[in-house]
């Protein structure tokens, strides 16, 4: 029989793969923008358990080449660097992840005045991996040559997003003892008063909920990146949409009202130049990258852009129309999945005529 | 009773002598749209003229004689497609309020003023008013000069379908309203019957939400000045609420919270039908970002050039961020639209 239901199925779960890509970064977002409002709310400037600890929670740090997910500094004084990984990888293929969090943890910070700053590494892994991210790390850091430690102390935590409760939604971070470590003491502030990271996290029992509100999910949208790249789906919808959305002039919108489509030509410098692109504070170092991944794959995966050959710099032709305008993500992600899965070949399909001859054969094995 | 809101004398004049012509069965009705202009009304003519075939203004002390010509694509029942002609008149009552006048059939009407009016955004904006802003004041009207107002016929739109139904059963408009209310409907559109205590009728008027109302019978100016302009400031005071700018500092940053009755929210599905409520809006994107278990999604204004983010975290209320600086008549619009296809709330401003 015909194998052409086949790419049927094989379309759809590319289609899934790309939305789930696009949840999978979107989650990470909504992880590091609640903890920056956490942060900021029980240790920031106006924060409710003790005001001004908090000096700066950078979204985009960069430690000796290596980018990872946020960095807090506080004025006890007391550093983190901290890192997502959904899941951590085990054996030879988890070896990288190992490494990246074995150089934060031999990362030295220092103080303006020459001191050294202690840090702490606290990698977040999903509820379900923890126990195994943890072991991992144990057995790397028991791997080491003795001259390379004493090293910071990498804290794993386990998160999951926990949507059940009467009262919104939560982070739910779980600190196992087993292959572990707590936090270094002092860490947020020096006031004995002050509830601590070790408190709060690893001498309680059970949880500690951090929510999903309000502010939190307004920094996920004023920033909507991290420091890892984002899947060129999640940029394009994110980024650039909102951005060809207010390069259009009032006669360009009057023409799209009468007609419902309008093609709109631009190039990457007139996004950029964007309000909404200028509004990203801070601005992340790769955000010029993703824009033009996001061009790349609407140009090669969509039907939504193209580029115009034989211009420099180059420019691109957007077409808004009524697929864009009703749900661009589910839209996109069709199309794309339709382009990733190559065509059958002509001499696979069966052709109608055999379909009508092999009819006419079995009747006549019927009347016999 | 006296009413507050007057008519400029020339307009005054002008309705009046339309008046007459109803009340000598001349002309059939008289509809009146409202429209609140931010730009100036002939920027708004000359932007939206290409929205007609044939299209010539003749300017007059109160506003402006038009004429219009549209042509109907083909469509299964007129396969060559269809000519609709008609003439209507703006009348301009101040600087930032103009009122469409038209005696015109359904299918002329509804081609020429009243799609005029829907295609006027941004540039101009018909005004909202909840269903139990419209019952107020409704039964104001008939309690001022002792009449009881029969519903003739009410139409609301049904919140899981979002397709408009109709019951023709004639009754007082509170039950009209409760009755509608249990089955998850909002009133949207009602003819009234106002009769006297003889029980002999002494207006037939219809109104909707938009503050749009036909007069088939009865006295014009009392509709305009106890129901019309009445409305039309209600909806232009609500309007400030919406009035947010994205602000630099997020600690500082206002919300438009939309707050609802009971828990629709419990599920995905209701979050959905919100959306596909919103995406009904003409030149409006909204793609969904975050489904389960809180609700975020993005909504593109093309019409406009404002985003806005649209957050559902709790069972019952709905978040309005403003993405962009002057984002209130985006927030304004989704709202519109929430109400009219999914179900009314109150509005609020709140800091983040």
């Amino acid at each position: 029989m015909p194998i052409v239901y086949g790419r049927k199925q094989q379309v759809e779960v590319r289609r899934k793969e790309l939305l789930a890509s696009f949840a999978n970064y979107d989650l990470t977002v909504i992880l590091i923008c609640s903890l920056e409002a956490w942060f900021e709310y029980r240790w920031g400037t106006s924060g409710v358990e003790s005001r001004g600890e908090l000096i700066a929670f950078n979204r985009f740090p960069s430690i000796n080449g290596r980018t990872p997910d946020f960095t807090v500094s506080f004025r006890t004084p007391y550093f983190i660097v901290g890192e997502y990984q959904k899941t951590f990888r085990v054996g030879t293929a988890g070896r990288k992840d190992c490494e990246q969090v074995l150089a934060y943890a031999h990362h030295v910070e220092g103080a303006p005045n020459g001191t050294k700053v202690p840090h702490d590494v606290v990698v977040i892994v999903s509820i379900e991996n923890d126990d195994i991210a943890a072991e991992e790390i144990a057995n790397a850091i028991a791997a080491l040559p003795a001259e390379q430690c004493p090293i910071a102390r990498i804290i794993v935590l386990g998160a999951q997003l926990d949507g059940n409760g009467a009262n919104g939604e939560w982070f739910k971070f779980k600190w196992r003892k087993h292959n572990n470590s707590k936090f270094h003491s002092p860490n947020i502030s020096d006031k004995i008063a002050v509830k601590d990271l070790n408190e709060l996290f690893a001498n309680k029992l059970g949880h500690n909920a951090i929510p999903v509100n309000r502010p939190a999910a307004d920094l996920t949208g004023r920033v909507p990146l991290v420091n890892d790249p984002p899947p060129p789906l999640f940029s394009a919808v994110r980024l650039l949409l909102p951005a060809i959305n207010e390069l259009l002039t009032p006669s360009e919108r009057d023409t799209l009202q009468l007609t419902g489509r309008i093609e709109k030509v631009f190039t990457r410098d007139d996004l950029m130049a964007t309000q909404k692109m200028q509004q990203i504070s801070p601005s992340p170092p790769h955000l010029e990258q993703c824009i033009q991944e996001a061009l790349d794959f609407l140009v090669c995966k969509t039907k939504s852009a193209k580029r115009l050959k034989e211009t420099s710099p180059a420019k691109y032709a957007f077409v808004i129309d009524g697929s864009i305008k009703k749900d661009p993500k589910k839209w996109w992600a069709n199309q794309a999945a339709q382009k990733l899965v190559p065509k059958l070949s002509r001499r696979c399909k069966v052709s109608k005529s055999r379909h009508k001859q092999v009819r006419g054969q079995g009747k006549l094995f019927e009347d016999a | 009773m006296t009413s507050q809101y007057t008519l400029p004398p020339d307009v005054q004049e002008f309705v009046e002598e339309k008046a007459s012509l109803l009340r000598k069965k001349a002309v059939k009705r008289l509809r009146f749209t409202p429209l609140l202009l931010t730009v100036d009304l002939d920027e708004l003519l000359s932007r939206r003229r290409s929205h007609f075939q044939r299209w010539f203004c003749e300017p007059h002390d109160c506003g402006v004689s038009v004429s219009f010509t549209r042509k109907i694509r083909p469509t299964g029942i007129s396969p060559i497609g269809r000519i609709v002609e008609g003439s209507f008149e703006i009348l301009a009552v101040s600087k930032t309020f103009c009122l469409l006048l038209s005696s015109l059939d359904s299918d002329a009407d509804d081609n020429g003023p009243r799609l005029f009016a829907r295609k006027a955004y941004p540039l101009a904006k018909r005004p909202f008013i909840s269903s139990l802003v419209l019952q107020h004041h409704v039964t104001q009207l008939a309690a001022n000069h002792n009449w009881l107002p029969i519903c003739v016929d009410a139409g609301g739109y049904d919140k899981k379908t979002q397709q408009f139904r109709r019951d023709m059963k004639r009754q007082p408009i509170d039950d009209a309203l409760a009755e509608m209310s249990q089955q998850g409907r909002q009133l949207h559109k009602v003819i009234v019957s106002f009769r006297n205590d003889d029980r002999r009728q002494i207006m037939r008027v219809a109104f909707d939400r938009h503050c749009r109302t036909v007069i088939q019978k009865g006295n014009v100016e009392l509709v305009l000045q106890e129901f019309v302009l009445p409305s039309v400031e209600h909806a232009k005071d609500e309007a400030a609420s919406y009035c947010i700018d994205r602000a630099d500092n997020p600690r500082a940053q206002e919300i438009v919270r939309l707050s609802f009755r009971g828990e629709p929210f419990d599920d995905i599905q209701s979050m959905e039908l919100l959306c596909s409520a919103i995406m009904k809006g003409d030149g409006l994107s909204l793609s969904i970002i975050h489904l389960n278990p809180y609700l975020q999604s993005q909504v593109l204004d093309f019409l406009t050039g404002e985003s806005l983010d649209i957050l559902i975290m709790d069972s019952h209320s709905v978040c309005l961020i403003p993405r962009s600086s002057n984002a209130g008549q985006s927030m304004e619009r989704v709202a519109a639209l929430i109400f009219r296809f999914f179900g009314e709330a109150e509005v609020s401003r709140e800091p983040i």
